[in-house]
């Protein structure tokens, strides 16, 4: 245990339905008030008024090098944009080529650039797929080009793991790190899953929350009338790096990640399991040598489905026991929108700013709690104001994917 | 090479490379100046093929070092794809 190192957050990035800066981020967080809205002009079929969590006014040539948009597609463009301004908020620059790499997170890739060849050479006689095809689809392209871009030659993988994946790229970054294998890592998630067919997908399994009079009430969390998730898009990248070396270099320290669970259900590919879900909690707080009752805050998965957020609700009183009655627990999804394979990015992200302000921001939308839930402190309205040191962030993803962080306010 | 040849290809290396289509001369060397790399090349052969419905071979693929020598290939593969259709016996 004693020659492991001590890792440390230094460096937030993010792009969302909250705008493409983190310096706006943690107020409309508190705020509590949803983004969303119907996508004009998306033809998903047989879906009706879809909804969805837009990064407003997106222009990808503003973060783009010159020269490189059509060789990538969008979910690397989020990708970039956010592991750029976690890379400037970390005081690194590409000059500076640390030893480490890249662990990222996402659930569909370029899923959306391959529908677009489907439907172009599917439908037009002749038409046929351009040489960018593949490495604009791949699953690997989005972690590819930033390492390219930010020169960052250690390992570089894409962990896919639904809507777990960048908590797990954030941990086995995490591990990575505590081995003492690397100095800095960049890791979180990105997705880009508002097209037609993967929209049109979601809606075919039930999940999508109808849109209703007012799209922005649409995603209510642990709430006794919620009636499922609203998709979002956006990535959220973070520098992580072993203490030693953010103190070599006098870094800014948001905060120290302690520790990481992971588990699988083991179950069911979509329907979600309490023992899977309660030992993910259970893992990370072990890892991180931390008793159940020392975590303030807990931001949940809490997708707004009525049955993760049963589940979950159940596992956390499981973990928690008595402490549960106490505990500051909110769903950031209620704004960010669902977004897939980067939501443990950006709720990573949500996370350490509400630590370092002692600001937790409450789940929009969320009136009445559910009655068949177990008791939870369950922050509704308005924001809370608290001096906490320890969060955890949880995402479990379809497939029966579990992870978890606990983290130190820096 | 024909001027609406030229025009053309540099409109595609332009809108490729998003650089100002004055910048793209016949003298241009794709790599060099215009910072193509090897798959960059393939989306220019590929879009150059979809503008003049014409196909390049495997073996000429990488044979154009600049724009000039590149509109001087298409002119001949269109060249000869008209001739082939006058050759066509009719039906």
């Amino acid at each position: 245990m004693s020659d492991r190192q001590r890792v440390v957050i230094t460096g937030l990035g993010q792009v969302s339905a909250l705008g493409s800066s983190l310096d706006a981020l943690l107020p409309q967080l508190l705020a509590g008030k949803a983004p969303f809205s119907v996508i004009e002009g998306l033809d998903a079929p047989g879906l009706e008024r879809p909804i969805g969590a837009m990064i407003p006014d997106w222009d990808s040539r503003d973060w783009m090098p010159a020269g490189s948009l059509k060789t990538t597609w969008l979910v690397t463009h989020f990708a970039y944009a956010a592991a750029v301004q976690a890379f400037e908020s970390a005081g690194l620059d590409r000059t500076d080529r640390p030893r480490g790499g890249i662990f990222l997170g996402t659930g569909f890739g370029g899923q959306g650039a391959s529908e677009e060849t489907y439907r172009s050479c599917f439908t037009t006689p002749g038409r046929r797929p351009r040489p960018t095809a593949i490495p604009n689809a791949m699953a690997n392209a989005s972690a590819s080009f930033l390492a390219t871009e930010l020169r960052l030659t250690g390992p570089n993988l894409t962990l896919v793991a639904a809507c777990a994946s960048a908590t797990h790229a954030i941990g086995q970054a995490f591990r990575l790190l505590r081995s003492g294998e690397v100095d800095v890592m960049l890791a979180g998630g990105c997705e880009a899953p508002l097209t037609p067919i993967t929209m049109a997908a979601w809606n075919a399994m039930r999940v999508l929350a109808p849109a209703g009079a007012d799209p922005t009430q649409a995603c209510r969390p642990f709430d006794a009338s919620r009636s499922g998730l609203v998709v979002g898009e956006g990535a959220g990248v973070l520098v992580l790096e072993t203490f030693e070396h953010a103190q070599r270099r006098g870094a800014h320290i948001y905060a120290e990640l302690l520790g990481y669970g992971a588990s699988a259900d083991a179950g069911h590919i979509t329907r979600p399991n309490i023992e899977g879900v309660t030992a993910c909690m259970d893992l990370a707080l072990q890892d991180a040598a931390v008793e159940p009752e020392r975590i303030g805050y807990l931001n949940a998965h809490g997708t707004g489905t009525p049955i993760n957020d049963r589940t979950e609700a159940d596992a956390i009183r499981r973990v928690f026991s008595e402490h549960s009655a106490r505990l500051m627990v909110s769903s950031t999804k209620a704004v960010f929108g669902h977004t897939m394979g980067a939501s443990g990015g950006l709720e990573a992200i949500a996370t350490i700013l509400s630590l370092n302000e002692g600001h937790f921001p409450p789940t929009a939308n969320l009136q009445t709690i559910d009655a068949e839930f177990p008791e939870i402190a369950f922050i509704k309205g308005e924001a809370r104001s608290e001096d906490v040191e320890l969060a955890m962030s949880s995402s479990f993803g379809f497939g029966g994917n579990n992870a978890a962080i606990v983290v130190r306010n820096g | 090479m024909s001027q609406d040849t030229i025009q053309r290809v540099s409109r595609i290396i332009a809108d490729y490379r998003e650089i100002p289509i004055e910048t793209v001369e016949p003298e241009s060397r794709l790599v060099e100046d215009l910072g193509l790399d090897s798959l960059g090349y393939l989306e220019i052969v590929f879009e150059i093929e979809e503008e003049f419905q014409v196909r390049v071979l495997e073996e000429d693929a990488f044979e154009f070092t600049t724009i000039g020598a590149v509109c001087e290939g298409v002119d001949a593969l269109v060249r000869s794809s008209e001739q082939a259709s006058v050759d066509k016996p009719a039906p």
